[in-house]
Formats: structure tokens, sequence, C-alpha cells
């Protein structure tokens, strides 16, 4: 059986001829690979942490605006144990997560719904698209202060901003994805006759799956931006205020703090998106974080 | 013309009747066949017609971008021509039909099915989920015909070129198509794949009773697999000759290396150089 060009080979192959030296000498050998590319930038890491720390403690900066490492490291450990022991920052964090979830929920059906519409349909693809486009262009953050003044100072603007944030990715990877089956695949299915329909669910959707998802990952990472830009100017409660008001106190090493349990909850929605994504989408090799380091 | 020893072929259906051909497949009938492609003012076919036996192994072979893509998809109901007519069994073409299979330049297999799933697409198409699964034992026979059976449940990203396009030779014949239209399917392969799969497809259409048609931009193919090469012009394309290929079946590489085959090899690459000549001045 002949692998394919494109497959990953993720181990080296071991040789028909059991040699118990060579094999262990390989097997030390794609743990020292693996050891270098988990290593390698840890210490680089390192290295950076110590410079920082050199510059905080020799007073080349601030010390009341710029937060040592240590003292950040700190911080992350109080609200850390603060977030398990149910303390007063869970609740915020709760809430965050919550705008989060249902803003990526509805740009994601939203978005798919006109994606599709975009992708399917003549007057979807030159009608709707140009204008989806232009709103595109538009800073949307700008809209936080609107979705205050219109909904409030609860949930809702904050959700709201998510949503539109997180939209776009999705609206544009669905659209594209559906208009991604080739000339040789749509020569396929007229020769067989198949219906608009069927070309719709058996082809296009199908072929559209890996860009859908790609936008749903970049949309999970979005909706937290959304989220936490409405928290910014709505105030009210969340990760976003604690930041805020942490900013305005000049407690630096706990805004640093707070902001590095806030990016969990982005690179969670990202894993679970992905997690979706590689039992879904199984033929094709969805990128992880860690992708970098492979 | 010359008659081949082939086996009959025996079709089983869902309900195990069994059908056996009478006669080979489809005759191909081309007359006065032009097409001009309206949007680009251009001139793609002119004028060609020609009569295909039905059972025959007929290949079509000409510089690029002469027409040869486009006069298969004419055949195949694909197009519409802009002038004559196609007949299949004496009836012009309307359009795409179960009794016609086609093959690309790439296998275009659906990268979420298995390769079985895949065979049996044609199927699913016209009569669903149920109907496919009817037949699903015919298409394991078609796997087994190209040495793919093990491979039944293999996604395609796991297969390799040779192995892809063998599966799509499988999706052209799950309907028991009475015509092949063939489009460079092998030209993405190398040379050493491309040589099995010409054997392997000599061995299938024998088995299948089918008129097939091939396009090939490699000399030595067309002549190792075919009844008659028709040498096209340049575009606007027309026959500049259709060669008859004396040798018995089946053939095998060791045909490719005797002195005539190398005569007939030569005799269409130098009608090819004419075309082009002629072409260039004109």
């Amino acid at each position: 059986m002949s692998v394919d060009a494109g497959t990953r080979v993720e181990e080296p192959q071991t040789s028909s001829v059991a040699v118990p030296g060579t094999q262990i000498r390989l097997a030390q050998r794609v743990w020292a690979r693996r050891l270098s590319a988990v290593g390698l930038p840890l210490a680089v890491a390192l290295g950076l942490a110590i410079l920082w720390q050199a510059i905080v403690s020799l007073e080349l900066v601030n010390p009341i605006i710029f937060p040592s490492p240590l003292g950040v490291a700190e911080e992350i450990i109080f609200v850390g144990g603060n977030l398990v022991t149910a303390g007063y920052i869970l609740p915020e964090f709760w809430v965050t997560v919550q705008e989060v979830l249902i803003g990526f929920v509805l740009a994601a059906s939203v978005g798919f719904s006109l994606g599709t519409l975009v992708g399917v349909t003549n007057i979807g693809r030159r009608g709707v698209m140009p204008i989806l486009v232009s709103l595109n262009t538009m800073p949307k953050v700008a809209f936080a202060p609107v979705f205050i003044a219109w909904f409030g100072f609860g949930a809702t603007p904050k959700v709201l901003m998510a949503m539109i944030i997180a939209i776009f990715p999705v609206i544009v990877n669905t659209a594209s994805g559906l208009m991604a089956p080739t000339a040789v695949e749509l020569k396929l299915f007229r020769q067989l006759r198949a219906s608009r329909l069927q070309l719709l669910w058996k082809l296009q959707l199908p072929s559209a799956l890996p860009s859908i998802f790609a936008g749903l990952r970049t949309a999970a990472v979005f909706s937290v931006i959304g989220a936490v830009i409405g928290e910014f100017i709505g105030g009210g409660s969340g990760m976003g205020e604690l930041i805020r008001v942490g900013s305005d106190m000049l407690r630096m090493d706990r805004v640093f703090g707070l902001i590095m349990w806030l990016s969990l909850i982005g690179l969670g929605l990202y894993g679970i998106v992905g997690l979706i994504e590689r039992r879904i989408v199984f033929w094709k090799h969805v990128p992880t974080q860690f992708d970098a380091i492979a | 013309m010359e008659h081949h020893h082939r086996s009959s072929m025996v079709t089983p259906y869902p309900d195990g009747a069994v059908r056996e051909r009478e006669a080979p497949g489809g005759d191909i009938s081309i007359e006065e066949l032009s097409h001009v492609f309206e949007s680009r003012d251009l001139r793609v076919i002119d004028n060609l017609s020609l009569q295909i036996t039905p059972g025959s192994f007929v290949s079509f072979i000409g510089p690029s971008g002469c027409g040869k893509s486009t006069l298969l998809d004419i055949v195949g109901g694909l197009l519409r021509p802009t002038g004559g007519v196609v007949k299949r069994n004496g009836a012009p073409v309307e359009g795409p039909s179960e009794d016609v299979g086609m093959m690309f330049q790439t296998p275009a297999l659906l990268p979420w099915r298995t390769a079985v799933d895949n065979v049996l697409l044609p199927l699913e198409i016209r009569g669903g989920k149920a109907l496919a699964g009817e037949y699903r034992p015919h298409a394991m026979e078609l796997l087994k015909l190209t040495d793919l059976d093990d491979f039944a449940t293999v996604y395609p990203h796991e297969l390799s070129g040779g192995m892809a396009q063998r599966v799509a030779i499988c999706r052209m014949l799950i309907t028991s198509p009475q015509i092949l239209l063939l489009d460079e399917p092998f030209g993405a392969l190398d040379e050493l794949t491309r040589d099995r799969m010409d054997l392997e497809l000599q061995r299938i259409c024998a088995n299948q009773e089918a008129t097939a048609v091939l396009i090939t931009h490699a000399i030595a193919e067309a002549v190792l697999l075919s009844d008659q090469v028709y040498v096209l012009g340049p575009r606007p394309t027309r026959v500049m000759e259709c060669i008859q290929i004396p040798f018995g079946r089946p053939r095998t590489l060791e045909t490719s290396t005797s002195a005539e085959f190398g005569d007939i090899v030569r005799h269409i690459r130098r009608l090819l150089d004419e075309g082009e000549a002629l072409a260039a001045k004109s």
C-alpha cells in the first residue's frame, strides 16, 4: 500500500531488522527533536523574562506602570486561585464567558446563513455581498457606544459586539468555501445529472466545511475581543471591566494577570472548535495552536 | 475492421437477474460538427465528421488547445454544438446520459467519501442511498477488477494518484455505460504508473465491451490502446488523418517496442508537426 505524498509521517520508520541498538537510537532522536521543539521556545522565553526582570530591577522604566515578571506571575497565581476558590473574580469571568459563547453562537449561525446566501444565490453574491464588504470596512469597535446607547449597560451590547466582530470571517469563509469546488468536480456532477440541491448538499457544503471551520476558529478569537471591548466601554461586569478598573488604579501586574486568564477563554473556545473540526473534517489536517512547534 | 475476441460481459443486477450484451455498445456518429465559443469568438471545431463503430477503441490526438476536450464534452452531452450533430446509437445527443461514462484528467474523488462510496456516487445521485446500497456488491466487483478490493473503505487522501484514478474508472463503470469517454486520464501520472494503467485500461475495456474514446497527448499510448487513431489538426480542428492500428489483442508493452509500432508513432508525430507548421504560417 503506497502512502500519498500529502500524508504527514510523524514517526520515523522502524527498521525491519530488529537491531535493539538502532531502535533505541531512533527513539532517542525522536524525543530529542520533541524536546528541542518545546525546549527552545521555553529557553527563549526564559531569557526574555530575565531581560524583563533586569529592565524593571534596574528601574529603566517607571516601576509604577511597568510590572515585573515575578509580580505578574504572582498575580496570575492570585487570579487563578481566586477563580478556583470561587472568589469575587469568578462571577466576572463567568459573565465574560457567557457573552463570548452567546456572541459566538450568534455569529456562527447568522454568519453561516448569510454566507450560504452569498455563496449559493446570484442575488446574494451580487446584491448582498458588496453591502457586507462595505460594512466590514467600518471599524466595528466604533459601534460599541452605539449599542450601549440602544441597549443599555447590561450584557446585550457586549454580546452584540462579540457577534459583529466575529461574524465577518464566518460569512466570508462560508461563501468562499461554497464556491471552492473545482471545475472538474462541477463537470463530474453535471455529467452525473445531479440536481441543484444535490450539488449543494453532496459537493458544495462538504467542500466548504474546512473553510467554514477556519472561519469559526477565527470567530472564536474575535468573539472574545468583541466582548472585552464591549465591557471596556459599557462597564458593569466581566473581565474587561476588571481590567479597566485595574488599569485605572495602575495595578498593572493585576491587569496582566487578568489578561492571561482572559486569554484562556479564547484559547478554550478555539480549542473546542478545533476538536469538533477534527472529527467532522477528518480528511484535512487541522492546525492547532501548537502547530508552530510540530 | 478487426474483430476482437472479448469475453461477453455479464452485468449483475440487484435482483439477481443477469444481462448479457448481445452486441457491443454505443456507436457514435459525428456529422459535420463545428463549434464556436460565442463569448470569445473562437472557432474550435470546423466541420468534423467521423463514425465510431460500437465496441471499438478510438483515440484523438492533437496539439494543445486544438479542441479535443471540447469535442469530447460535446459527445458526452455536456456541451451543445453550434453546428452539426452528434448521434449516439442513431439518436442525437441531448445531454449527459447514464449510458456514457467519463473520466477526467484528475480523479475528482470526493475526499469525505470512502473509495467504494465514491464508486457508488452516480447511483446515489440517481436514486439515493437505497439504490446505491443495492449496487454495493457490483461496486466491490469493480474494485476487485482493478485490484482495489482491499481499499474499499479507504479515503482518497490515503490513495496514490494511480489508485485514485482506478477508483475513478470504477465509478465510471458502475452504471455499465456503453460509451466511455476518457479525457487524458493518465496525464498526471508518472510514466511507470501510466504504462501499468494503460494495460489495465485495455483489460477493462476488453471486459466491458464498450466503445471507448480516449484523448491523449502521448502518441505511444494512443497507438498501444486504439483500433483507430484520429490525428486532429490545430484549432479550428478537423481530422487530419485516421490511422488504422494493425496489431492484435491483447497488446503488451512488448508490442510498443516493435519496428512497425515505431513507424506508426513517427508517422503521427510528423503529421502533428506538419499541422503545427501550417497553423504557424496562417
